[in-house]
C-alpha cells in the first residue's frame, strides 16, 4: 500500500472507527461506556494490520472522541487506552505470528490469530478497559462484568470485522463470469435469508426461540468450499449485523434472554461461527492452492519429460548420422565424436578426446590443418579443410571437414560441430576425370598438328615436291584425318557406355559364333597365330554386336602388345561364361596396372603403336553394362590374360 | 655446310613432314622417336638445334634434357622444346636448362623454320 492510499485508508477508517463505537455504546447495556457489540475492535486491528503500527494514535483518538461523548472525560481515558493497547497488541502478534495480511490463508494461522488477537490481545484490552472505569468511579464490584463484556464485545469485533477488512483490502476484484455471478448471488441471497429467517424470526420455528443458529453454518461451508475466504468473511459479517439487530430486539435464539445475556452470547456464538468459517476456508483455500502447485510441477515435469525425450532423439541421430560427426568445446577440445567417427578409425571415444583424434591425422597434413584449424577458431570462423585419415585398416583416406562455431542456450559462444566425409573416391574420380581430359586433348592435339604441318607444307611448297613427295604427304594427311575420326568416334562411343547404353540387348548369344566373327574382324598379322577353344555350345546372356566389339579390342590389343601366340577360350564357370584372351608376351607393365582400364592409360612402348588408348576403358564400360566383369591376370610362365565374366544363358 | 637438326618426336608423321620441310629450308636432318633413341644419337653425332618433343614413350623430354645437363652438353646444345601444354611454367623450366626457344602444337611451319633459322644463325 502507497504512503497515501495508507494514510487515505487510515483516515476513513478512523472515520468508521467513530462510528462504529458510536453504534457500539449505543447497545451498551452493562456500562454506557462498554457494549458487548463491538465492531471499532475490528476496526482498529484491521488500521494496524494494513497501515502500521505507529497508526496507533488514530485508534486513541477514535476511542477517546467516541466516548467522550458518551461518558465524559474521566470515563473515556480507561476504553480509550484498553481498545488501543488491544489494537496494539492484537496488530503486533498477528504480525509476529500469524502472517500478518496472509492470516486468512491458512487454517493454522486462522486459528493462531483468534488466540493471539481474539483472546489475548482482548482479554488484555478488557482488563484495562475495565480497571480503568474502576479507577474513574465506578464500584470494584462491577470490574468482573465490565471486563467480561468488554472482552467478548472486542473479541467479536475483532474476529468478525477485522477478516473482511483485512481480506477486502488484500483483493477488491470483484469480476466474475456470469455462472459464477449468479451463484454468488443465490449465496449473498441464501445467507440473508437464513440470518432474517433465524435471527428476525420469519422462521415460524424461530419464534419458538429455539437454538437455530446452526442453520447458518451450512451457507457458510457453501461460501468457503466455492468463494473462499474473502467471501466467508464478508457473509459473517452480513449475518453478524442482522443477528445483532434481531438479538437486540428480542428475537431469534438468544432474544428470550435478558439484554446483557443476549448480546453476550451471541457476541461468543458470533465469534465461534466466525473462526470456524475462516479455518475452513483457509483449508480450502490450501488445499486448492496446493493441488495447483501440483498440477504446475506435473505440468513441469512433463515439459522436462518431453524435452529429454526430444534431447535422446537429438542424440540418437547425431550418433547414427551418415557422416562422421564431431565436437569441440568452447576449449577447442574435442569432447564428441559420433559411431561412423570410431568405426571408420577403429579407435574409441577415450582416444579421439581432446587432440587425441589428431594421432590419426596424417603426418604430412597435420600442421597444415592444425594451423587452419586454430585460425578459424580463433575467428570463430568457419573450419573447412580436407585431410588424410588413417582408416581401421591402417589406410589413409582423404575427408573432408565442414565444420561450424556453435552457441550455447546463453548465447555464448560453445564450441564447434563439424562433419567429414570420406572424399577418397570423388579425389580419385576427379583425377581420373582431370587425367582424361589433359589425355584427351593431347591425343586430339597430335593429329592437329600433323594436319596444320602437312596442309601447310602442301599448300605452300607443292611445286618444290617431288610426285612422290606429294602423294606420301597426301596419305599422311588422309591417316592422320582418319586417326582423328577413329578417336572421336571412340571417344562418342565411351561417352555413350558411360551414360548407361540405351538399347542394349540382352539375349542369349552363342560364345562360339561370337568368337568366329570377333577373329574375322581382328585376325592374327603375319607371323602370329591364334588358337581358339571354345565349346560349341556354350551361350551367355549379352548383346551380340557389343560383345563382338569387347573381344576385337582384347584380340586388337593382344596382336599389337602382346606375343605371338594367342589363346581364345571360353568355360563355364557356376552361372557364368568366362572368356579369357591370352597371350605369351611381356605381360602388363606394374606400373600401368592400377590404371590399367582408365582412358588413354597405355604402356610406355604403346606410342610407337596404332590405337588411341580406348580399348580397354570402352571394354569394361560395356562388360559392367551387360551386367559382367572384366580383369588382367599375369600368365605363366609370361604373358596377359584378359578375363571376361558374363552371366550364362540356359 | 648446311646446319643439321635432331628431330626427337614419336609421332611418324609429324616427322615425316617437318623432315621434309626442314630440307626444303637446307637442313640436314637426323630422327629419334624416343627419348633414349635420341641421347645414343647424340652419343655420336653433333646437331647444331635438337628440336625435342617433351612427351615421349619411356623417358620422357624432361628427362632427356636432365641427362644432357648431368653429361655438360647443357647449355651448349641448341635444344628447342615442342610441347602440347603451354605455359609459364613449361617456359621456366625449359630456360633453366638453358634451352633456346618453347614451341607449343600445333605450330605453323614458317614459325618452325624461321624460329630454327634464328637458333642456328647465332
Amino acid at each position: 500500500m502507497s504512503k497515501q492510499r495508507r494514510w487515505a485508508a487510515a483516515a476513513l477508517l478512523a472515520l468508521v472507527y467513530v462510528l462504529a463505537a458510536g453504534t457500539g455504546l449505543r447497545l451498551a447495556v452493562v456500562h454506557p461506556a462498554v457494549s458487548a457489540v463491538w465492531p471499532a475492535s475490528g476496526l482498529a486491528l484491521a488500521l494496524l494490520l494494513l497501515c502500521g503500527l505507529r497508526f496507533w494514535p488514530v485508534v486513541l483518538a477514535g476511542a477517546a472522541l467516541a466516548h467522550l461523548g458518551v461518558a465524559g472525560p474521566a470515563l473515556a481515558i480507561g476504553p480509550a487506552a484498553g481498545a488501543t493497547v488491544e489494537a496494539l497488541v492484537g496488530a503486533y502478534l498477528a504480525r509476529r505470528f500469524a502472517g500478518g495480511e496472509a492470516t486468512f490463508d491458512r487454517p493454522e494461522r486462522v486459528l493462531s490469530f483468534a488466540v493471539l488477537a481474539g483472546l489475548i490481545a482482548t482479554l488484555l484490552g478488557a482488563g484495562i478497559t475495565a480497571s480503568g472505569l474502576c479507577l474513574a468511579g465506578v464500584p470494584g464490584s462491577r470490574w468482573a462484568a465490565l471486563a467480561l463484556n468488554a472482552w467478548l464485545g472486542d473479541a467479536a469485533g475483532m474476529l468478525v470485522v477485522a477478516p473482511a477488512l483485512v481480506l477486502w483490502s488484500r483483493d477488491t476484484s470483484l469480476r466474475l463470469e456470469r455462472r459464477r455471478a449468479l451463484e454468488a448471488g443465490l449465496l449473498l441471497g441464501a445467507m440473508a435469508l437464513v440470518g432474517v429467517a433465524v435471527f428476525l424470526g420469519l422462521l415460524p420455528l424461530a419464534r419458538g426461540r429455539y437454538p437455530l443458529e446452526f442453520l447458518c453454518l451450512p451457507v457458510l461451508v457453501w461460501a468457503a468450499f466455492r468463494f473462499g475466504p474473502r467471501a466467508t468473511s464478508t457473509l459473517t459479517l452480513l449475518l453478524s449485523g442482522i443477528a445483532v439487530v434481531g438479538t437486540r430486539r428480542g428475537l431469534g435464539p438468544f432474544g428470550r434472554e435478558e439484554p446483557a445475556a443476549a448480546l453476550l452470547l451471541l457476541a461468543a456464538c458470533l465469534a465461534t461461527i466466525s473462526v470456524m468459517s475462516l479455518a475452513l476456508s483457509a483449508a480450502v483455500l490450501q488445499q486448492r492452492q496446493e493441488h495447483q502447485e501440483v498440477l504446475a510441477a506435473q505440468e513441469r515435469l512433463r515439459a522436462l519429460e518431453r524435452q529429454r525425450a526430444a534431447e535422446e532423439m537429438l542424440a540418437r541421430s547425431l550418433e547414427n548420422f551418415p557422416a562422421m560427426i564431431w565436437r569441440c568445446g568452447a576449449d577447442g577440445n574435442c569432447d564428441y565424436v559420433n559411431r561412423p567417427w570410431l568405426a571408420f578409425t577403429g579407435r574409441n571415444i577415450e582416444q579421439e578426446r581432446g587432440d587425441g583424434w589428431l594421432e590419426a591425422v596424417h603426418p604430412a597434413d597435420q600442421q597444415g590443418s592444425g594451423e587452419a584449424w586454430l585460425e578459424a577458431f580463433g575467428g570463430r570462423q568457419p573450419f573447412e579443410r580436407q585431410y588424410r585419415l588413417r582408416r581401421h585398416d591402417g589406410e589413409y583416406r582423404w575427408v573432408e571437414d565442414h565444420a561450424l562455431p556453435v552457441t550455447g542456450a546463453d548465447g555464448e559462444f560453445a564450441g564447434y560441430i563439424g562433419a567429414c566425409f570420406d572424399v577418397t573416391e570423388r579425389k580419385q574420380h576427379e583425377e581420373v576425370k582431370s587425367r582424361f581430359i589433359a589425355n584427351a586433348a593431347h591425343e586430339l592435339r597430335t593429329p592437329v598438328t600433323a594436319i596444320v604441318a602437312l596442309a601447310d607444307l602442301l599448300g605452300t611448297f607443292r611445286s618444290s615436291l617431288t610426285p612422290e613427295q606429294f602423294a606420301e604427304h597426301c596419305r599422311l594427311l588422309e591417316e592422320q584425318g582418319i586417326r582423328l575420326r577413329r578417336l572421336i568416334s571412340s571417344l562418342l562411343d565411351l561417352s555413350r557406355i558411360e551414360q548407361g547404353l540405351d538399347g542394349l540387348e540382352r539375349r542369349p548369344v552363342r560364345v562360339s559364333w561370337i568368337a568366329q566373327r570377333a577373329l574375322d574382324a581382328a585376325p592374327p598379322p603375319t607371323g602370329a597365330s591364334v588358337r581358339l577353344a571354345v565349346p560349341d555350345e556354350l551361350s551367355v546372356v549379352a548383346d551380340g554386336l557389343r560383345l563382338e566389339q569387347v573381344l576385337v579390342n582384347l584380340l586388337t590389343n593382344a596382336w599389337r602388345y602382346g606375343g605371338s601366340a594367342v589363346t581364345l577360350e571360353a568355360r563355364a564357370c557356376a552361372e557364368d561364361v568366362l572368356l579369357v584372351v591370352g597371350d605369351d608376351g611381356d605381360g602388363v607393365a606394374a606400373e600401368l596396372l592400377p590404371h590399367l582400364f582408365e582412358p588413354f592409360a597405355r604402356g610406355s612402348g604403346a606410342r610407337t603403336v596404332d590405337g588411341c588408348g580406348l580399348g580397354l576403358a570402352i571394354t569394361r564400360g560395356i562388360v559392367q553394362a551387360l551386367g559382367g566383369a572384366v580383369w588382367y591376370e599375369p600368365a605363366t610362365p609370361h604373358g596377359s590374360r584378359f578375363v571376361v565374366r558374363l552371366p550364362r544363358a540356359a | 655446310l648446311s646446319p643439321s637438326v635432331l628431330l626427337v618426336d614419336d609421332e611418324r608423321a609429324l616427322r615425316t613432314v617437318l623432315r621434309t620441310r626442314l630440307k626444303l629450308a637446307g637442313y640436314r636432318v637426323v630422327e629419334a622417336d624416343t627419348g633414349e633413341d635420341a641421347l645414343e644419337v647424340l652419343e655420336r653425332e653433333q646437331p647444331d638445334v635438337v628440336l625435342l618433343d617433351l612427351r615421349l614413350p619411356g623417358i620422357d623430354g624432361w628427362t632427356v634434357l636432365e641427362h644432357l645437363r648431368s653429361a655438360a652438353r647443357l647449355p651448349g646444345l641448341r635444344v628447342v622444346v615442342v610441347t602440347a601444354h603451354g605455359g609459364p611454367e613449361v617456359a621456366g623450366r625449359a630456360e633453366a636448362f638453358g634451352c633456346r626457344a618453347v614451341l607449343q602444337k600445333p605450330f605453323a611451319l614458317r614459325e618452325l623454320v624461321s624460329t630454327l633459322d634464328q637458333i642456328t644463325r647465332t
